[in-house]
């Protein structure tokens, strides 16, 4: 196993009664872009708000860079550059200021400021107020201000919310080139699977405050096996036909839709529908695609 | 702390804060020139200069103790208004800087921003009593009184406005309690001497009236009690470490 730079055990964060984040263990390795995955309101944000100290785990631990969190604050949050959520501005100055007043903090030489912004796309920009910026470029400044200080973790939380498509893919390319270029390991949270699909490199997927699933992004593909679809001209009483024969069916439109395209079975079906008199015009596999698994996932939990 | 108080000052550059502590002590000192320059022959009492010191210190002190109370208060959400306005607290408190930096740094620059109005204030008293030619006998202790012991004994106020202010987005609130002390300042400066005496049994206990009590004018005559300028300070030290240990536990939304 690689080397681990965030760790979680058991983390648990409950608002009075309701549970937001469930003991929930997550590993990121080092040099991976991690997706943390989940619909609105699973416990994305919350999570990463303790992994920045912004907010204290009601129970359960966070080890970053192999240093417990609560211990080791300071040197840890030195070592992460973050985003959350909404970006954050100071809209009467101009994106340079704005970049210039965390510089002060970090105590980073101002020389860094215009290559975070050069890493942005932001240069041309930078003495505009950031009042007239687009929501893109904003959170292109959050994410120059989460690079100012050199981390060697990113965490960034819904990085592409409320964005173009044009300002989607800019982002998406930004972060991919994070490990690559920069050596830094991403944690990058977002509701939309296919964004993580495009740029993850591992996957948890969270609902409900439960960590649902963790692992490589090949492994939950691996999960996606095919599925046959049949296309027939009565297809009620076919369903009926293939239920009472012992088949899991659904209809899908004018499909019949059967989660098992062995050869075997696809073989048995056809037989039946056919010798029972019902015309089948059409037997095709499909993979179902990651979409769905992240649905059954979430399903699971009986949340949508 | 530097860095803290650098990038505070980059936050308060391009805003109307500079303005605001020189448009303070600006309105105090022009509202009284008007006021004199309306009925000189009223209010001054020719060759009698030490008299007309002190009213002119009196006239200026009436009106130096709402605009400090209020200042305090637009001081204190200005600078918070700030972050909240950009959600910048989130993205200030993930950096490995310490809380009790950031913190500290705001109330600095309250303070200092506010030296900065008491001494243009004091300035603008002998400006304005040479200008009404008062000329030989400068009460000069009287004037550095009148101007530096309410704003020292109004650290309790600046701590209260500034934890109110940072902890509770919606400036509504600290701007509604600011006018409320500006209103229970006020309070004080309504007593007579006799009053002042009684006033001893419950004014250590109400931040809000300390400047006024620390120096007061009544017909003419100064008031000026340093106890309540060493109560201001002291409850200014203890509502600011109090203040610094709240917001360094805040959670952050």
């Amino acid at each position: 196993m690689s080397e681990m730079v965030i760790e979680t055990s058991n983390l648990t964060r409950r608002y009075g009664k309701k549970v937001s984040v469930n003991n929930v263990n997550l590993k990121v390795p080092k040099g991976s872009i991690y997706g943390f995955l989940g619909p609105n309101g699973a416990g994305k944000t919350t999570t990463i708000r303790m992994l920045l100290g912004l907010i204290r785990p009601t129970s359960g631990h966070i080890r970053i860079f192999n240093q417990d969190l609560s211990k080791h604050r300071m040197p840890i949050l030195r070592r992460i550059g973050s985003l959350v959520e909404s970006p954050s501005y100071y809209g009467h100055l101009s994106g340079y200021e704005n970049l210039d007043v965390i510089a002060r903090l970090l105590k980073v030489p101002s020389k860094r400021i215009d290559e975070v912004l050069g890493i942005v796309r932001l240069t041309p920009a930078a003495h505009q107020t950031v009042k007239g910026y687009s929501l893109g470029m904003k959170q292109r400044l959050g994410i120059a201000a989460a690079l100012l200080g050199n981390p060697d973790l990113l965490i960034l939380d819904e990085p592409t919310n409320g964005l173009d498509p044009a300002g989607i893919h800019e982002i998406r390319t930004l972060i991919k080139d994070m490990p690559k270029q920069h050596g830094i390991t991403v944690v990058v949270s977002s509701h939309l699977l296919s964004e993580i699909d495009q740029m993850a490199t591992h996957v948890g997927i969270i609902d409900h405050g439960h960590l649902l699933f963790q692992d490589s992004i090949e492994k939950l593909r691996e999960q996606s096996s095919p599925k046959l679809f049949l296309q027939v001209d009565k297809p009620h009483e076919a369903k009926r036909l293939l239920q009472d024969a012992g088949f899991k069916v659904s209809i899908q439109g004018d499909n019949l839709q059967i989660p098992n395209s062995d050869l075997s079975v696809t073989e048995e079906i056809n037989r039946q529908l056919v010798q029972a008199g019902i015309s089948v015009y059409r037997i095709s596999e499909q993979s179902r695609s990651l979409e769905d698994i992240f649905l059954d996932f979430v399903d699971k939990e009986g949340s949508l | 702390m530097n860095g803290a108080l650098v990038s505070d000052w980059i936050k308060m550059r391009k805003t109307w804060i500079k303005i605001l502590v020189i448009l303070g002590p600006f309105g105090v000192i022009s509202l009284n020139a008007v006021r004199y320059a309306l009925n000189y022959h009223g209010i001054v009492r020719p060759g009698d200069d030490a008299y007309n010191w002190a009213l002119l210190i009196q006239n200026i002190s009436h009106l130096l103790m709402p605009t400090l109370m209020l200042g305090i208060a637009l001081l204190a959400s200005l600078l918070s208004g700030l972050e909240h306005q950009g959600h910048a607290w989130k993205q200030l408190l993930a950096l490995p800087v310490s809380r009790v930096q950031l913190y500290l740094s705001k109330f600095i620059w309250i303070a200092g921003l506010l030296a900065i109005s008491a001494t243009l204030c004091a300035v603008g008293t002998i400006l304005l009593g040479f200008a009404f030619g008062f000329t030989p006998h400068v009460p000069w202790a009287g004037i550095l009184e009148e101007c530096y012991y309410p704003y020292l004994a109004a650290y309790g106020v600046i701590a209260i406005q500034l934890l109110l202010s940072v902890l509770v987005a919606n400036q509504s609130f600290a701007i509604t309690l600011g006018v409320l002390g500006m209103i229970i300042s006020g309070l004080s400066d309504a007593l007579s001497p006799d009053g002042l005496t009684h006033a001893g049994h419950w004014a250590p206990f109400v931040p809000w009236v300390y400047p006024s009590l620390s120096a007061l004018t009544h017909g003419a005559v100064q008031h000026v009690d340093f106890a309540y300028v060493v109560y201001g300070l002291l409850a200014g030290g203890l509502l600011l470490a109090l203040g610094t240990g709240l917001f360094a536990r805040k959670e952050v939304k």
